[in-house]
Formats: structure tokens, C-alpha cells, sequence
């Protein structure tokens, strides 16, 4: 079994969320911020949510306040941006560290599965992202400068796998 | 075009320039280099037209870069080709005088050079551009300011804020075009050997940095180099490489590998060259968050602070682990003097260790899994982090005393040897460090036990130990910096109060007796040591003290009782337990006692300043007074001392009175101009006189 259905991370209400329940779906996970250039990737990432949610897809966001302090809301607050702005659906988890001494172990394991431009692991920025497939294997790692739409061919892919 | 003509066109003075013949000629040559194939003649023709533009009014360069801008709009082979020659050429442009007017868009000529140069990233052959762009931007430097003359002669308010900020702006124009150029240059240039070409670029944005360190330190240059560092991507691979599949993967494994050290290389020079004028930050706003940890400053409204929050964010996006990198460097350091066979009799023996280690590792050995960060880099943002960027949970590597001694050592005669080296926030982030684990209370058993242990009971631990309160003193006093200063001070008396008072005294009167002149370091150190004279060290008796004293008193008890005493024992052991042994109470004392020894000692002292503050100057023939203000001020304080503590021997105080009373009146009979140095001397005088019943 992947060790990505052993995270149980802690969502926007302080409740755990097993991965476990993510068995045999195709996942984005997303490190975000609502006062990033890249914030509206919120309004894509939703797009491809309720495209491919039906066929086993599901993305699932965290937000992080590491790069340029970009997210300095408490958990209500995210949510209330994210759902007043962009509609967002998808799951969004509680606050975390993606780089340095408190990284979350989810982004551990994710860093050290798929290493980043030159073989760096940190996190660049906002709105990287990780594709798992249904065997709860990274598929691939895109920067922030890829939008969600571009990623669609990738998620359509693995859900055919 | 003819070489005769290009002649007469060059031969054209100043005033003589006829811009729609130069705007003709350009046009021609473009034109002409296309049918011969000949493209160096149009760079000839640019070299001799528009090497000085400063030739030209501001309507006539206005001309010239539209025409430039058309020309090489419509021929992107003619950019690729003479790309190379045009970054000198418009830099050049940058320099000349305009109309005052404010808005970028608004300069019209600022603004067609930024769009040629928009065109050279697209369209310019990016290998031959790299070379000139990096020539010139590893010797840019700030122009000089215009003259006060010149701006107070201007009328209006807006043109004299105008010139004055221009020269930065043109500055900031020139780094930003290049930045921007190279940066492009080092993405389209297809190699499978990019790590050339960034470590050339590196090794000129070093250059850089130190060709003008002042405004290199500016928040927008910082930025853009933010930028550069966190948006670098590789080249593609060219389309035509034949090498195969495998050979191509180890070759870009390489590669990649030399990229990351290469920026993160950059990265650790840029974070000591951008740190080195943040004292104040640092104890201003960092040094309070240590104190108050609860009540963490938001320090994000801060300009610097912004920025340096991004570099460090950026170093971990780049695996840099500073506690882990900072413990490393540390470890180092300790290891370096655990290893040291031979005994450290004075300072130069631990000069001499540091820099065999320094010259031996070039002050780097890297730690498996660790990128190379250089100590200094390191020493900052692992107290940046600490201290605000602190992850909640995170416990950071305790570090004791004893252990930042030793790693401020091998930090700081680098800084001695080489004053370039020299980074005054990583000399200010230890001592914030030290405090840091001096007020840590679950450090304090460790501290007391090691400072004993390894300093205080050995000759090569009090040499390490007084080596680096020497080395610590010559780069705070050299720095003339009052703030890290103060902080020294701080620091100074928390180590004192925490060393045994032979050692705290002897280090104080040798300091006093042997220091080189720092202004206003022995002041501040006789205001230690009156500090220490006068305050109580209240030693509470430990439970393991009060154990050991009791387990010892029971022994002797054993060997040395009287049987009476021992029968007494038994009977009362075999009826009920014996009474605890009553508690000891807290054993007050100063933390330096007055004996007589120091009493004599300071008296001496005090022979000496008098000595060095009235002078009889005899190179001349007539005698002549001297009063040396600057060795008044420790004369004052030592009398200020003596005032204070009020318990020196009668006896020794009287006679440096009277002598201070005499020196003083002959100033008076010779009218010398310092009655109110005089005047203050007179008035310690009394009350001194005064405290000690001194008639």
C-alpha cells in the first residue's frame, strides 16, 4: 500500500481526514494563498474538481502562509474567501508548513517522491502541485506557473489508468 | 556605405551633428549588411555613431532609438547577429540628460531603450549577448551625485528632487535591463552545459555586488536578485544533440547538481553581502522577540524585513536546513578545539589553529546532505528563523555557552585577519545567540558545569575564553556601532555575572591595565565592575549541593565522632528517623569581593589614568599643560567607582585625592581652558572626600 493513504492530515475544521478514504482516486494536492498572483488558480482548480469529481477526482488544497506571507488568515477565513470568491467545493485542510524545520509529513513524502526544477525539493511557491494516481503513486509535479487547465490531459490520463 | 563616408559622419563635431544624416546613414547600413551579408559593418556603423549619445539633444536620441527600434523590429537576423554589440551602446544612452519629468512612461527615451532591449532578449543570439552583458553589469556602479551647487541652483522643488535621485535611478535602470537580459539569455541559450554559463553569470553578479556595495544593497536591486535566484530555469537541451538517452541523463544529473550549488553558492553570498548593514534591525527589532518570545513583533511592515523573509523562504525552498546547518557549523567549531593536542597558551595560538582549519577546509567542509551555505549566511538566518520565522513546535538545537564560544572564535578571526570578511549582523546575531543561551533556564546547570569544567579550571579554557571576549571586543569597538555596543555590554556583564569571580576580575583589570584604546571601553568596563562590586550573587545551596553536604558531614561524622555522639545516633535511629539536616541558607556574597589585593590593585589603576589624563608636554621648550579629555572619562569613572563602592581603604584613597587636588590646581594656576573639565573633576573630588572622612 502507498504510504500516501497512511497521512490522515487535519482539515479547516480540526477534524482528521484519512487519506485512506482516497483509495483508488486520482488526487491534486495544492499548496495555496488568497493574496498570491496565482490566487484565481482557485477558480481552475474548481473547473477541473467538478469535471472529472464524478470519474474519481478530487483536489485537495493546502494552504500555507511560507511564501511572502500570502495566506495570513485563521482557517474561517480561508474557507470564506475561497467559497465567496471561487465557489470552491474541494476539500481544504488546516494551515500548514510545506518547507523547513515544520513541514507537514505529507509534503515530505511528496518532496522527496518528485523533486522539484534542478533536483531542489523545497516547495517554489503558492500553488504547486502533486498529482497521485489511483495506486497512490506521484505521478508528476507541476510548478505554479502551470495552470490547473493545463494539467487536465495528466488527470484525464490517470483516470483512464 | 563608404568607408570615407562613415569617416566624414565621425569627423562631424559636437554641434555639427546633422541627425537626419545619421538617421539615414543608420537605415542604409541596415539595409546594405543584408545584401553583402556583412553584418559587422552595420555594427561599425552603431559603434561610430552612437558610441558617446551624450552628442546628441534629447529630441535627437529620441530619433535615433526610434529608428533603432524600427530597424531591428523588422530584422530580428540583424538583432541576432549584432546583439551583441548593442547592450554597451544603449547603457550608454541611460546616462544622458533629460527634462526633468516624473513617471518612467513617461521618459520617452528610458522608454524605447527598455523596448530594444526587450528585443535583444527575444531576438539577440543569446550565447555571444551573455559575455558584454555580463561585462557590464560586473562594474556597474552609482554615478556621482550632482554637485549641491547645481541642485540648489535648480527652481522648482520637483526638478531638485529630480537630479537628486537620478543617478540611482539611472543605476537602477542599467542593472535592471541587464538583469533582465541575461537572465533571458541564460534561458534561450540551448546547451546540455548550462552550469557554465550560470557560474560565469555568478561569478559577475559577485562582482557586482562588490563594485558598488552601497547601492547594491538596494531594495530593488535585492528584489530583482530575489528574482533571478527563485525564477532561474535551465536551458532546453538543443534540438540537434546526439548524444544518447543515458549519456544524456548523467551528463543533466551533473548538471543539475552544479546548478544547485552554483545558486545556492549565490544565494549564501548574497545573503552576507545583504545582511551586513542590519545591526539596528537585528537588536532593535530581533533581540526584543528574544526577550519576549510570547510577544513576537510583526516586523512584516519593515522593508528589510519583507525581503529577508523572502530570501529565507526562498533558502528552503532550496533544502537549505538551517538549525541542522547552524549545528553543523557549530559542532565544527568544537570539534576543531576537542581535537587540538597542543596547549593554547595566548591568543595567538587559537589565531593560528582557527586559520590552519580556515585555510585547510577554505572554511567549508560539506556536511553530507547539507548545501554549502558559507558560516556567516548560516550564523543570520538560522537567528532570523529562530527569532521570526520560528515554526510553532519546533525545537531548536540547544547550543550551551560554552559551544557558541568556541564557534564564535573560529567565526571571528576570519573576521580579524580579514576585515572584507567581516559581517557586523552575524557578529551582533552570536551575541544575541549567547544571551539567548545564557537566559536559558534549562541551560543553566549545563552552562555552569561546562564554563567550569572547560574554562574555568585550565589554562588552554581560559585562554579560549578570554581569547574570545578580546576578539569579541576589537570588532565591537571597531565598528564605532553604539548599538551593537550596548548589546556587547549587555552581553559582557550576563558573562561575567555567570564566570567565577577570579576570572571575571582578572579578565576586568587586565582589560582595564592592557586594552588598546577603544573609545569608551574601559568606561563601560569599570561600570561592570562596579556593577559586580556592589551587587549581591545570591547563591541558592542546590539539592545535590545539600546532599553532597550532608552525605559529607555523615562520613566524617562516622570517622570522626565522638562515641557519644555515634550512640546518641543509633538510639535515635531506633526509635524514629533522624531529623533532616536543617536547610542551609541562601549564601549571599558580591559577585566580586573588594579584597585588599584588588583594592591596591585599582588604586594602581587609578595612579595610571591620572598619569595619562594631566601631561606635561616637554618637546617643547616652554612646559607646557595637557589635559587628555578622552582618558578623563576613565579617570572619572574609576573615581566614580570609588565614590560608589565607599569601602576602599582610607588609607589608599587620601593620597590619590590629594594628588588629583594638586594636578587639578596646577591646570587652575597655569589657565588652562578647561574649567569645566576642572570644575567636574573638583566636585568627584569632594564627595569623595566626603564619603572617606578625607579632610
Amino acid at each position: 500500500m502507498s504510504k500516501f493513504y497512511t497521512f490522515s492530515p487535519i482539515d479547516n475544521k480540526g477534524k482528521p481526514f484519512p487519506f485512506e478514504s482516497l483509495k483508488g482516486q486520482v488526487v491534486l494536492i495544492v499548496n495555496t494563498a488568497s493574496k498570491c498572483g496565482f490566487t484565481k488558480q482557485y477558480e481552475e482548480l474548481e473547473e477541473l474538481y467538478n469535471k472529472y469529481k464524478d470519474q474519481g477526482f478530487t483536489v485537495i488544497a493546502f494552504p500555507c502562509n511560507q511564501f511572502g506571507h500570502q495566506e495570513p488568515g485563521t482557517e474561517e477565513q480561508i474557507v470564506e474567501f475561497c467559497s465567496l470568491n471561487y465557489g470552491v467545493k474541494f476539500p481544504i485542510m488546516k494551515k500548514i508548513d510545506v518547507n523547513g524545520s515544520d513541514t507537514h509529513e505529507l509534503y515530505q513524502w511528496l518532496k522527496n517522491e518528485k523533486a522539484g526544477l534542478l533536483g531542489f525539493k523545497g516547495i517554489k511557491w503558492n500553488f504547486e502541485k502533486f498529482l497521485i494516481g489511483k495506486d497512490g503513486q506521484v505521478i508528476e509535479r507541476y510548478s505554479s506557473i502551470k495552470t490547473p487547465s493545463k494539467i487536465a490531459p495528466d488527470i484525464e490520463a490517470a483516470l483512464k489508468a | 556605405m563608404s568607408d570615407t563616408d562613415t569617416d566624414t559622419q565621425s569627423n562631424s563635431t559636437i554641434t555639427q551633428v546633422n541627425i537626419d544624416q545619421v538617421l539615414q546613414v543608420l537605415e542604409d547600413a541596415s539595409i546594405e549588411c543584408y545584401e553583402t551579408k556583412d553584418f559587422i559593418s552595420f555594427s561599425t556603423v552603431l559603434d561610430i555613431h552612437l558610441s558617446d549619445p551624450s552628442i546628441y539633444t534629447e529630441e535627437e536620441r529620441y530619433d535615433i532609438l526610434m529608428k533603432l527600434n524600427e530597424i531591428f523590429n523588422a530584422n530580428h537576423d540583424l538583432v541576432y547577429e549584432v546583439g551583441w554589440d548593442i547592450p554597451p551602446i544603449l547603457i550608454a544612452f541611460f546616462n544622458c540628460e533629460m527634462k526633468p519629468v516624473f513617471g518612467l512612461m513617461k521618459e520617452k527615451t528610458t522608454v524605447l531603450i527598455l523596448k530594444l532591449f526587450e528585443i535583444m532578449s527575444f531576438h539577440g543570439n543569446p550565447k555571444e549577448m551573455l559575455l558584454p552583458c555580463c561585462e557590464l553589469i560586473s562594474g556597474l556602479k552609482q554615478d556621482d551625485p550632482y554637485t549641491e551647487e547645481f541642485i540648489s541652483s535648480l527652481e522648482s522643488r520637483e526638478d531638485r528632487y529630480f537630479y537628486r535621485e537620478k543617478p540611482l535611478r539611472v543605476y537602477m535602470l542599467k542593472f535592471h535591463s541587464l538583469l533582465q537580459l541575461i537572465s533571458s539569455c541564460l534561458r534561450r541559450n540551448q546547451t546540455i552545459v548550462p552550469s557554465r554559463f550560470l557560474s560565469m553569470v555568478i561569478s559577475k553578479l559577485i562582482s557586482f555586488l562588490n563594485s558598488d556595495p552601497e547601492h547594491s544593497r538596494q531594495i530593488t536591486v535585492s528584489r530583482r536578485l530575489y528574482t533571478f535566484l527563485r525564477d532561474y530555469v535551465p536551458p532546453d537541451i538543443p534540438d540537434n544533440n546526439q548524444d544518447s538517452i543515458d549519456d544524456l541523463r548523467i551528463v543533466l544529473k551533473q548538471e543539475n547538481a552544479l546548478q544547485r550549488k552554483l545558486l545556492v553558492f549565490f544565494y549564501s553570498v548574497l545573503i552576507d553581502h545583504l545582511t551586513k548593514p542590519m545591526v539596528p534591525q537585528l537588536i532593535n527589532h530581533i533581540y526584543p522577540n528574544m526577550l519576549n518570545p510570547e510577544q513576537k513583533n510583526q516586523l512584516d511592515f519593515l522593508e528589510d524585513f519583507e525581503m529577508m523573509s523572502r530570501f529565507c523562504g526562498l533558502g528552503l525552498s532550496m533544502d537549505l536546513d538551517y538549525p541542522n546547518s547552524y549545528k553543523f557549523e557549530v559542532d565544527k567549531s568544537i570539534e576543531l578545539f576537542n581535537q587540538c593536542k597542543k596547549p593554547l597558551n595566548n591568543s595567538d595560538d587559537i589565531f593560528e589553529l582557527v586559520i590552519q582549519d580556515y585555510n585547510l577546509t577554505k572554511n567549508r567542509t560539506i556536511a553530507e546532505g547539507l548545501p554549502s551555505l558559507s558560516t556567516s549566511s548560516i550564523v543570520f538566518l538560522y537567528t532570523y528563523y529562530q527569532l521570526i520565522d520560528k515554526p510553532k513546535f519546533f525545537q531548536f538545537p540547544k547550543i550551551s555557552f560554552v559551544e557558541l564560544v568556541k564557534f564564535q572564535l573560529y567565526t571571528y578571526v576570519p573576521f580579524i585577519l580579514n576585515p572584507k570578511l567581516c559581517n557586523l549582523s552575524v557578529v551582533a546575531s552570536l551575541m544575541i545567540q549567547t544571551l539567548n543561551s545564557l537566559n536559558d533556564k534549562s541551560l543553566i546547570e549545563l552552562n555552569q558545569e561546562q564554563i567550569h569544567s572547560q574554562f574555568e579550571s585550565n589554562e588552554s579554557g581560559k585562554t579560549i575564553l578570554f581569547s574570545y571576549l578580546q576578539y569579541s571586543t576589537t570588532l565591537v569597538f571597531n565598528s564605532n556601532d553604539k548599538l551593537l555596543i550596548k548589546l556587547y555590554f549587555t552581553l559582557l556583564i550576563k558573562i561575567m555575572i555567570n564566570l567565577k569571580e577570579e576570572i571575571s576580575y582578572q579578565f576586568i583589570f587586565d582589560s582595564l591595565l592592557n586594552c588598546p584604546p577603544f573609545d569608551g571601553f574601559q568606561v563601560g568596563l569599570i561600570g561592570i565592575l562596579k556593577d559586580l562590586l556592589m551587587n549581591d550573587r545570591i547563591k541558592v545551596v542546590t539539592k545535590s549541593e545539600s546532599e553532597t553536604t550532608t552525605n559529607t558531614n555523615t562520613n566524617t561524622n562516622i570517622n570522626t565522632e565522638p562515641i557519644e555522639d555515634k550512640l546518641e545516633t543509633l538510639k535515635l535511629s531506633g526509635s524514629a528517623p533522624p531529623p533532616p539536616p536543617p536547610v542551609l541558607p541562601p549564601r549571599v556574597t558580591k559577585y566580586i569581593r573588594l579584597t585588599d589585593e584588588r583594592a591596591n590593585d585599582l588604586m594602581l589603576l587609578f595612579d595610571v589614568f591620572l598619569e595619562e589624563t594631566f601631561l606635561i608636554n616637554e618637546e617643547t621648550e616652554e612646559v607646557e599643560l595637557e589635559l587628555q579629555t578622552d582618558k578623563l572619562n576613565s579617570l572619572l569613572a574609576l573615581l566614580n567607582l570609588i565614590n560608589s563602592v565607599r569601602s576602599f581603604p582610607v588609607e589608599l584613597v587620601t593620597p590619590r585625592l590629594k594628588d588629583l587636588e594638586t594636578n587639578v590646581e596646577k591646570f587652575t594656576n597655569y589657565k588652562v581652558n578647561v574649567d569645566d573639565y576642572l570644575a567636574f573633576i573638583t566636585f568627584n573630588v569632594d564627595k569623595a572626600k566626603r564619603f572617606y572622612g578625607v579632610k
